[in-house]
Formats: structure tokens, C-alpha cells, sequence
């Protein structure tokens, strides 16, 4: 008895606890409609947004190497581009973007020299400075997130072009604004590289309004101080078939966006809200029929719910589904 | 004789054939999602990443980072043709790309460096029109 009490306190203690069942389904329905000027385009992975509620995507420019990310101003619907010139565009392929909370774009890129590159801009879109990575070529990133301050986090994992002891391996680090590694993580998730190509790639990550990293892995979020000291950790469960693609931040709320590739390879997505007070699940959400039949947020916010993004009027629409 | 023969050479032929085609991604691929809004349906689509991917679609430049598999639920968006899974070309990226293209040479962003971007609604060059009226509103106010 006491073996068991003492074992429950060191698990407690050390959050080595098992994640909580995933809780029943509750469902989004629509809030209000937001009608943008934007005519409908179409966009890659995970919409990103910054404190003020502006959106940016990585906008589909013939194909997906090509880095160009468009920001929506979510008050006015004024467009700005964060991209390269013709010249540059032709040797950059693109492989992961991160606005910081402020709103500054850096787009991480690899050219064909096999060299990593962090682009960051203005925010009118200018590129202010290309930084060069002192990265693995064989590396498969999976998330790229940066602090106001310039500092940033990058991780991933070998791929199997690289040397046979580390294909697979993972890969995590935190840089400075220059491009020099401040710190490398030892508790990079691996992956079975065999398998990891057969879903939707996993990972995401943001800075949360305590200024900590949250950076999402298959089945827990690390919370990540900007001195790289590893914080927290919450494990959470979810649907075997899906992938944990996004986390967002706000207030005491975290959420998952968890997607799932259907019959017809069409892609749907579920959402977990985590309480980060608790560390427990907050809710389980599934987009209503009226959202659409393949809704994907674009964003969230504990005061506003989901914000989901259509075209089907013919330009776009943010649609706001509140937490129930 | 002979025709066992030709079945022997054709079926190491159509094995080493498959054997080429899907490795020419090898590990690099990366499964990531399009999408153009909820009533469109959306897109999966394994993207090969990282140089030295030799791209089967042509959607790149040789040897250099490729965008492959398409797979689609038909839905409204323009891009949203007709696919055919498990195959890799001719892929919609690589329509899309090729649509691009064709927007690309139109001069409808002159002086500026801005890539075209296709609409996913009827109107392809809606995007751009739009994008390009914002511009020059924004040049004038300044």
C-alpha cells in the first residue's frame, strides 16, 4: 500500500504519470463569420498567427519547396509577402517558417549547395538578413520556432542518407540570432524511419505567452525556457491513426491539432485542449458538418474558440467556432 | 523458351522499374496537407524534401527537391482535379506548377519580384489581380 502512495508522489513529483484518456467528443459549431477581401488560395501544413491575431501560411506558389509565406492582417485583410527574389528562389527549397509573437517572419530554407539558411524579414516583407545554419544535410526538420529576441529552437530528425549510427536519430537544439548553437538537446525523439513517412509529418511549435517554448512531439509537449532548460512535460493521448501537427497557446489553454488521413486521402482534423494548469485535457473538439467536410483551424485563442478558414463564397472567410 | 525468357526479362524490368520509381524519394519524403478552406476538401500530399531528391514529376529542378505523390478528395478548389493514387506523374502539383508557370510570364506584377500565385476558385489569376491592386494602393499611400 504504502509502495503504491509512495510510487503515486514520485510520479506526481516528477510528472512521470501515465496522459490522461482522451475525454468524449464535444462539437465545433459555427460562432461568427469573418469576410476577408482575399480571393480563395490555398495553403501548406499548418497556418501560423502572432499575439495580434494575424494569420500567415505558407501560400502555394506552384509547389511546396517554394518559400513564400503571406500574412492576412486580421483586421484590415491587407496582404504582405515574405519571400526571395527569382534569383534566390530557384536555389532555396523550402522547409519550415515561424512567426515569433511579435509578428516577425524567418522562413528556414535549405539551397542547393545542401546548406541551411534562416531567412528573416521585415515586417513589410523585406529580407533583412539570411543567417547560415551550421546544420546536418540528411536532416528531416520538424519543427522551427524562433523567440522575439532572435533566439531559436529547431528540431528534426537523420535521415536515412546519413551516417548509419544516427538515421533515425533526433535531432534538437536552440540557436542564438546569429545562427551559433547555444545548446543540443540529449532527449531528441527518434523515429522509425521506415514508418515515419507513411503519416502526416508530426510536430509543431510555438512561444506561449509566458514566453516558454511549447514544442509539440508525437504524444507530449516539452515546454522549453529561452535558456534551453527543459521545463515541463505533458503527455497527452490520441487517436492512434493521427498526428499532432500544431500547438497553439493562449492564456491557460493549450491546443493539438491532431489529423487524420481519411479513405479517400482526404485529411480531417481533431483538436485537444489541454488545461496547462492541470496538464490535463480541457476538451476534445471535432469540426461540426456546417465547418466543412475537411475543416482545418487556422488558428485559436481561449477567448475565441477555433478559427477555421473557407473559400466557398469565393474569397475568404474566417469562420469563429467557440469552445463549448 | 523464348517467351518465358521475355516474362523473366519483363518482370525483373517492371521489379527494378517500381524499385527506381519509389526510391526516388527514398526517406526524404514528407507527408504534408494542402488546403484551400473546408468545402474545397483538402489535399494530402508526400512531398519529397532535401537536396538530392531526384524529383519524378519534374516539379523541381533535376536532383533537387521534389514535390511527388498526390493524393485528393475531388472537391471544389480548382487545383482539385481528377487524381489518380499511387501514381507519382503526371501529379496536380505539377499542373499547378506548370499553371504557375504560365502566371509567371504574364507581367502582371511589373518591377516587382513577387511569385505568381494561383487561385484555388475559377479565376486563377485572381490571387495575383488582387495582391497587385493591394500593392500599388499601398505604393500610393506612401
Amino acid at each position: 500500500m504504502w509502495i503504491a502512495a509512495l510510487a503515486m508522489t514520485f510520479a506526481f513529483i516528477t510528472g512521470a504519470e501515465g496522459p490522461d484518456a482522451l475525454p468524449s467528443a464535444r462539437v465545433l459549431q459555427i460562432g461568427s463569420t469573418q469576410s476577408m477581401e482575399a480571393p480563395p488560395f490555398s495553403f501548406y501544413g499548418a497556418a501560423q498567427s502572432d499575439k495580434a491575431g494575424n494569420l500567415f501560411f505558407h501560400i502555394s506558389a506552384g509547389s511546396y519547396r517554394r518559400p513564400v509565406v503571406l500574412k492576412l492582417d486580421r483586421s484590415s485583410g491587407d496582404p504582405t509577402l515574405y519571400s526571395l527574389d527569382d534569383t534566390d528562389m530557384q536555389k532555396a527549397v523550402f522547409r519550415q517558417f515561424s512567426v515569433t509573437p511579435a509578428g516577425q517572419v524567418s522562413i528556414l530554407c535549405q539551397m542547393t549547395d545542401g546548406k541551411f539558411y534562416v531567412l528573416r524579414f521585415s515586417s513589410k516583407g523585406t529580407l533583412l538578413e539570411k543567417i547560415p545554419m551550421d546544420l546536418p544535410e540528411q536532416l528531416s526538420t520538424e519543427s522551427f520556432v524562433a523567440f522575439d529576441s532572435g533566439t531559436f529552437l529547431l528540431s528534426g530528425f537523420y535521415g536515412g542518407q546519413a551516417e548509419p549510427e544516427l538515421r533515425g536519430k533526433g535531432f534538437m537544439a536552440l540557436f542564438a540570432e546569429s545562427g551559433k548553437m547555444l545548446k543540443k538537446f540529449s532527449s531528441a525523439e527518434s523515429v522509425d524511419l521506415k514508418s515515419v513517412s507513411q503519416r502526416i509529418s508530426e510536430g509543431g511549435a510555438t512561444v506561449g505567452p509566458d514566453g516558454n517554448i511549447y514544442l509539440l512531439q508525437a504524444s507530449q509537449v516539452l515546454v522549453i525556457s529561452e535558456s534551453g532548460k527543459i521545463v515541463r512535460r505533458i503527455r497527452f493521448q490520441k487517436p492512434g491513426s493521427a498526428s499532432a501537427v500544431k500547438i497553439a497557446v493562449s492564456q491557460n489553454l493549450a491546443s493539438i491539432w491532431l489529423l487524420k488521413a481519411g479513405e479517400k486521402k482526404s485529411v480531417t482534423a481533431d483538436y485537444l485542449v489541454l488545461d496547462l494548469f492541470t496538464g490535463k485535457p480541457f476538451g476534445y473538439y471535432v469540426p461540426g458538418k456546417d465547418l466543412g467536410s475537411a475543416a482545418i483551424a487556422v488558428s485559436f485563442t481561449s477567448h475565441e474558440g477555433f478559427t477555421f478558414f473557407d473559400t466557398q463564397n469565393g474569397h475568404v472567410d474566417l469562420i469563429s467556432a467557440p469552445l463549448k | 523458351m523464348n517467351k518465358k525468357l521475355f516474362g523473366l526479362l519483363l518482370g525483373v524490368f517492371v521489379i527494378w522499374g517500381s524499385t527506381i520509381a519509389f526510391s526516388q524519394c527514398g526517406d526524404h519524403i514528407k507527408q504534408t496537407f494542402q488546403t484551400c478552406g473546408g468545402h474545397c476538401g483538402s489535399v494530402v500530399r508526400l512531398t519529397c524534401e532535401g537536396v538530392g531528391s531526384n524529383c519524378q514529376d519534374d516539379t523541381g529542378d533535376l536532383g533537387f527537391g521534389c514535390c511527388g505523390l498526390m493524393l485528393f478528395e475531388p472537391g471544389g478548389c480548382g487545383f482539385a482535379g481528377v487524381t489518380r493514387p499511387r501514381e507519382l506523374p503526371p501529379s496536380v502539383e505539377f499542373a499547378a506548377f506548370k499553371e504557375a508557370l504560365v502566371l509567371r510570364k504574364k507581367p502582371t506584377l511589373t518591377g516587382t519580384n513577387l511569385p505568381a500565385i494561383a487561385s484555388c476558385g475559377d479565376n486563377k489569376n485572381a490571387f495575383n489581380q488582387w495582391l497587385e491592386a493591394k500593392l500599388k494602393q499601398r505604393q500610393v499611400s506612401r
